[in-house]
């Protein structure tokens, strides 16, 4: 076996860093244009794109979207897991399939079924607790995933041993399973975050009206003018996610995302 | 796991059991557990989609049952271009993206000093924005066309380039599926066939591929299923010159035609996606299969 490093490997790693690095140089831009190569070097575009009220409003509504998908998937995830990997019953690879069954269908597919569901059977228009709803279709699955690998890795003899020796149920909850599962809680909290954060192929179609998420005024914006302020935003966007990155790699909840658990 | 008592030949027919005892529960609380997952996918999910399908199938003019919507995606020719964009997509980026993953996965197997830049490399890009994303895609690809002395390059604004940034957008996933399998490969086996005398080529393709297939097929369901269903790539790298399925479908919600429109595309869209997605979820199910 050779010991230097396949340049597959290499130019892979280049093409998929690339945009990245394209991005960020972008956005030093000094002209009005978002050319790369970037001409000249000034750092106003990053406080241009903070004061632009437009994507300040977006990305308040992205991260309020955000923070409630999460915690609605993670509840519904963390309870679902939890029978998953802690109890054994008829129906429960049914269950399992079920469960990850919207992740196998295009998100344009689920944002246009939830947006006719709202139109049409709940005859009200898109609102924030729809568009919170549809990313939860999606987001529910991807927690769980992660949750269910973490959990069934787990030895249930940690809980066993504690009841044997008079715990009561919530007390074996409370001191053994839940820290256990913790690290994934957190990870599939980050992922679904993100899922939500970014996400476009469902927003587009849950948006209320005269609102809307951060990656799609992006998107429109592009459509329309790109000046470097959107580079400078994507610029920060990208420090977000290699933030995220950074975290659950610190609470190695990474190496459950490599397809364990149900897959 | 353990088990206490021998289990019967066969299914066990009781009630629920705690994972590591063979003693029945109640149904109330394993049922209580699952039922918010369960509402939402048959609540949000299941039931929408019918109704899209219910959609599908009326006249939006008369709001009888009829298949006016289908007859007009199939008589369009901005329709049939669409499908055949969009199944262009979507086999084009999945066999690329296997044809890279493999060699790219293989190689994280055999150097595992450097397997955490690999992984690092591959889940980085997944958190980031797919907007950013395409947004990086357009600057390389302008400069890239400009630079490159040799005439023009289909980056963008063509069926090529929407394939070549969704193999760029979708390697990551690909990759981890293939690796995924790969991982668990016995690494004596390619020792062994060295040993015998097999040329790496030959290593390749009796020892390698085989034991990579499991995750190359799970990387192409989830490939597949979400270039077809891409609506970005068309979109911004398409630039309007590349129509495809889902932008047919947003845009028969933002003023381009009717919902119901929309919705007999989402309904042939389905039909594409749908052998795949029951095809992964027999696998996982054999997979896990006593």
């Amino acid at each position: 076996m050779s010991r230097r490093i396949p340049s597959v490997n290499i130019l892979v790693a280049i093409v998929l860093l690339a945009p990245l690095a394209a991005v960020i140089a972008t956005s030093l831009n000094s002209g009005n244009y978002a050319v790369f190569p970037p001409r000249g070097f000034s750092l106003d575009w990053f406080s241009t794109a903070l004061g632009n009220t437009k994507f300040l409003d977006a990305l308040r509504l992205s991260f309020v979207v955000a923070a409630a998908s999460t915690v609605v998937s993670i509840v519904v995830g963390f309870l679902a897991a939890y029978a998953m990997t802690r109890y054994e019953y008829r129906g429960q690879r049914l269950s399992q399939i079920t469960a990850l069954g919207p992740l196998t269908v295009p998100e344009i597919v689920v944002g246009l079924s939830v947006f006719v569901f709202v139109a049409l059977r709940l005859q009200q228009a898109p609102s924030i607790p729809a568009l919170v709803l549809g990313h939860c279709v999606v987001g529910i699955p991807i927690g769980l995933q992660v949750i269910v690998a973490t959990m069934a890795s787990q030895d249930v003899a940690l809980e066993q041993a504690a009841e044997t020796l008079g715990a009561s149920s919530w007390r074996v909850f409370r001191t053994i399973t839940l820290p256990l599962a913790t690290p994934g809680l957190i990870g599939a909290s980050l992922l679904v975050f993100i899922f939500s954060f970014d996400n476009i192929s469902i927003s587009l179609f849950l948006m209320p009206p005269g609102e809307s998420t951060l990656p799609v005024v992006m998107y429109q914006y592009l459509d329309f003018r790109p000046d470097p302020s959107i580079a400078a935003m994507s610029t920060l966007l990208v420090a977000l996610g290699l933030i995220v990155f950074f975290v659950l790699h610190r609470i190695g909840a990474l190496k459950h995302l490599t397809g364990s658990g149900l897959r | 796991m353990t088990s206490v008592a021998p289990r019967a030949a066969g299914r066990v027919r009781q009630g629920p059991t705690r994972v590591g005892s063979t003693t029945s529960v109640s149904w109330a609380l394993p049922a209580a557990l699952l039922a918010p997952m369960v509402l939402f996918v048959l609540g949000l999910f299941v039931l929408p989609f019918v109704m899209v399908v219910t959609t599908a199938f009326t006249d939006a003019a008369t709001d009888s049952w009829s298949l006016t919507n289908f007859q007009e995606f199939f008589s369009r020719s901005v329709g049939w271009t669409a499908l055949r964009n969009t199944l262009i997509i979507g086999v084009g980026t999945t066999v690329v993206a296997a044809a890279v993953a493999v060699p790219y996965a293989y190689g994280m197997v055999r150097h595992p000093r450097w397997r955490a830049i690999f992984i690092a490399v591959l889940f980085a890009p997944l958190l980031i924005n797919g907007v950013v994303r395409v947004f990086g895609y357009q600057l390389l690809a302008r400069f890239v066309d400009r630079v490159w002395p040799w005439g023009d390059l289909p980056l963008l604004y063509s069926l090529t380039g929407v394939v070549i940034s969704l193999v760029v957008f979708m390697l990551p996933q690909m990759t981890i599926a293939v690796f995924a399998s790969l991982d668990r490969m016995d690494r004596r086996l390619v020792d062994a066939a060295q040993t015998l005398g097999a040329g790496n080529w030959q290593v390749f393709r009796t020892v390698v591929l085989p034991a990579a297939r499991p995750g190359i097929v799970a990387g192409s369901i989830i490939t597949f299923g979400a270039s077809a269903g891409s609506y970005l790539a068309p979109a911004m790298v398409g630039g309007g010159r590349v129509p495809a399925m889902p932008t047919l479908i947003y845009g028969s919600v933002s003023g381009a035609g009717s919902w119901n429109f929309g919705a007999a595309v989402a309904v042939v869209l389905m039909a594409i996606v749908l052998p795949l997605m029951i095809l992964s979820l027999v696998q996982s199910a054999r997979r896990s299969a006593p």
